[in-house]
């Protein structure tokens, strides 16, 4: 039985050289996501030998922002991974926290932030747990702009991790808990890009990213910013808010951004994958370090003093290469906000 | 929950060869252009070799125009003097990957060097003047060079060094390169003719990069002139009042957004950039609402692969028909989305681009 991505490929090879894992490690490493994706479900003996690249895929859906014949190579190389690879420490690891807390990361403390509102701020494990300061900070500047942003007293994982590693079961157990959470409020906002598209996939819930809230209801002008010191910035695109969410939002950056006073931002010459995403960060740290470690010597040369990113699992793995600070947009444009508490 | 509405006098859809020839025109004569692209357009894959018809002069003017507009952003490009066919890089064979779009081999190419750069694996010298000999009697000497600078991010002392190899340790005349990454300046090629005095071109193999080039050349061009080109939107449908069409739904990512507009532009190419999904004699969405019909395609034995490559969309001077057979006074179609100019029936960028050219001022008419 063959699918519509083993059928429908043409063989251009656009794909293998959009691959930033490719790039990085090259062929002899990983051999991308046409051999994955279209040519390994075809060819099963080979599939052994697969497995292990199998779990190099950061599933960035760059390959298929390049396919012309717009495969869904990603979810491929997902299906694959659930079908033949060996679940990884780290997956088990989430799919126990998750049956224990709710949560793939063990929950931190909570942020300061009304137990009840209108407008639903959605944490998710990472920022809970890792990027607190995200949390706080998008808090924060909902609650000065006016808006009733409050953070529920109890939420569990959106499921977009477990999902991608094939526990079905525990992804709709979540699922069906956060419903009457979720049901309540007028809005959901989120600063997680992978939560924001798990969110309305899967809940059918018209999660925003805070990105889009800021913009779309808040907009720019009626925020009001402290005069920094001038600063040069390089902005990182995340590629679950790119590719998923949508391009639109990285338009919302810029122009936030440009209304701070004495703030610059800088483009990259390399642009890409944190390297983090797909389970990668947990299974092959090394990689994960090796490609943040692009992301911040490409900010670097372009002059940038610190690497923002609109997303907090990208933060994280960024942070991982070390020698440049990295911040997650919200916090930073937080803390440039007059209207902070 | 839908995006903020997107207003122009004009929408494209499709951010390939024909849409964005069509929108720069547009965008000349001070129209608000929105061009949505969903993807990868096939001019991204294609060789970027253009065939102009000499005796056109549609296509003079489309030449006069946009060459200069290329060279502004450092561009190079050599003008034959007779048609070149184009010759896209999908399904290639060995003999096409080799060429470039800048240099024809010939049996008569005793003076050419192939030269292997380190590190960058799409093209092996020694391979190359194997098969070139074999295939084409031709006598290029094959290479190896081992650059210190990266020319992404280095071209300055790529250029430097490599130019002063070419010019001291290579004796023939005319140099054949491997595919650079897309992200070199486009000057680079340019200034190591300069540095060397010799001819340098680049080679073009499935995996190379000069559609990457051309295609940002043709948005270079029309982001210049003010369009608006609104990248990984789709077009998910079409609103149809009567004979016009105002409005047209897209989308960008999980979110919709609305567009307004006085024309529309269909540019979204045919099967193999996904626009124009058909199967048999019928478009599927969201295209759906129009007529399709198919050219003789003589050449193309598979009776399956003829209906399709061959199908397009039913236009009345230009204009797109409906499958109830009403011409819509505002909605234009350009490109491979129209019968025949799809590129297995021979027809390349050339025809599209000069097609797109010459509709543009229909387009403002119906305005």
């Amino acid at each position: 039985m063959t699918s519509r991505t083993e059928d429908g490929c043409i063989k251009c090879g656009a794909c293998q050289a959009a691959c930033p894992v490719l790039r990085q490690e090259g062929c002899l490493s990983f051999p991308g996501p046409r051999r994955l994706a279209v040519e390994a479900p075809r060819f099963s003996r080979e599939l052994a030998s697969l497995s292990s690249s199998l779990q190099m895929c950061t599933s960035c859906a760059m390959c298929e922002s390049a396919c012309p014949s717009r495969l869904p190579l990603t979810e491929a190389v997902m299906r694959m991974r659930v079908r033949y690879g060996a679940r990884s420490e780290g997956g088990e690891r989430m799919i126990s926290n998750a049956r224990r807390y709710g949560r793939t990361i063990a929950p931190a403390s909570r942020a300061r932030a009304p137990a009840e509102g209108s407008v639903l701020f959605f944490p998710g494990c990472v920022g809970d747990a890792r990027v607190s300061s995200s949390v706080q900070g998008a808090v924060d500047m909902l609650l000065a702009s006016g808006d009733r942003a409050f953070v529920p007293e109890q939420w569990y994982c959106c499921g977009s991790p477990l999902e991608k590693i094939g526990a079905h079961d525990e992804t709709k157990r979540l699922r069906d808990l956060n419903a009457p959470i979720l049901e309540d409020a007028e809005e959901v906002v989120t600063a997680c890009p992978g939560c924001a598209v798990q969110l309305r996939k899967a809940s059918s819930v018209d999660a925003l990213h805070v990105l889009e809230h800021l913009y779309e209801s808040i907009t720019p002008s009626r925020l009001r910013w402290r005069s920094p010191r001038p600063i040069t910035v390089a902005l990182h695109s995340p590629c679950h808010l790119v590719r998923s969410v949508g391009p639109h939002t990285m338009d919302y950056a810029r122009e936030l951004l440009a209304s701070v006073p004495g703030l610059r931002v800088v483009d990259m010459d390399d642009e890409g994958c944190c390297g983090g995403g797909g389970g990668v960060a947990s299974a092959l740290p090394e990689l994960a370090t090796r490609m943040a470690r692009r992301r911040t010597d490409s900010a670097a040369r372009a002059g940038a003093e610190v690497l923002l990113a609109p997303c907090p699992f990208c933060v994280v793995n960024l942070e991982r290469a070390g020698g440049l600070e990295v911040r997650e947009l919200t916090a930073f444009l937080a803390a440039l906000s007059e209207h902070r508490r | 929950m839908s995006l903020p509405d997107v207003d122009a006098d004009v929408l494209v859809a499709g951010g390939g060869a024909a849409g964005l020839v069509v929108a720069t025109r547009l965008a000349l004569d001070g129209r608000s252009v929105t061009v949505a692209s969903s993807a990868t357009p096939a001019t991204l894959l294609s060789t970027g070799r253009i065939l102009l018809d000499h005796d056109d002069p549609e296509a003079e003017e489309w030449a006069s125009f946009f060459l200069a507009q290329f060279r502004r952003q450092g561009a190079h490009y050599v003008m034959s003097k007779r048609p070149v066919v184009a010759i896209t890089n999908l399904g290639t064979g060995m003999r096409q990957s080799l060429t470039s779009p800048l240099f024809d081999w010939t049996s008569k190419d005793r003076d050419v060097a192939v030269v292997g750069l380190v590190g960058n694996s799409d093209l092996d010298p020694d391979l190359v003047s194997l098969e070139m000999g074999r295939s084409r009697r031709a006598k290029p000497r094959p290479y190896w060079f081992s650059p210190s600078f990266s020319p992404e991010l280095d071209p300055g002392g790529f250029a430097e060094e490599l130019g002063n190899v070419l010019m001291n340790d290579v004796a023939e005349g005319t140099v054949v390169l491997p595919p650079l990454p897309h992200n070199t300046p486009y000057g680079l090629l340019a200034e190591l003719r300069k540095r060397s005095g010799k001819k340098v071109v680049e080679a073009a193999t499935p995996l190379s990069w000069p559609g990457r080039r051309f295609q940002s050349l043709l948005e270079g061009t029309a982001e210049r002139l003010g369009v608006r080109i609104l990248r990984d939107r789709r077009l998910l449908s079409i609103d149809v009042n009567g004979r016009e069409a105002n409005r047209a739904l897209l989308s960008s990512g999980v979110r919709t957004q609305r567009a307004t507009f006085n024309g529309l532009v269909l540019a979204t190419g045919n099967v193999v950039s996904g626009g124009l999904a058909v199967s048999g004699r019928e478009v599927v969405d969201p295209l759906g609402l129009f007529r399709v019909s198919s050219a003789r395609a003589s050449g193309i034995s598979s009776r399956q692969l003829r209906a399709t490559l061959s199908s397009g969309l039913v236009t009345r001077r230009g204009k797109a028909v409906t499958t109830d057979g009403v011409s819509l006074r505002n909605v234009f179609a350009v490109g491979s989305l129209l019968r025949g100019m799809s590129y297995p029936l021979g027809r390349g960028l050339g025809d599209v681009m000069v097609h797109a050219w010459e509709i543009a001022p229909a387009v403002e008419e119906a305005l």
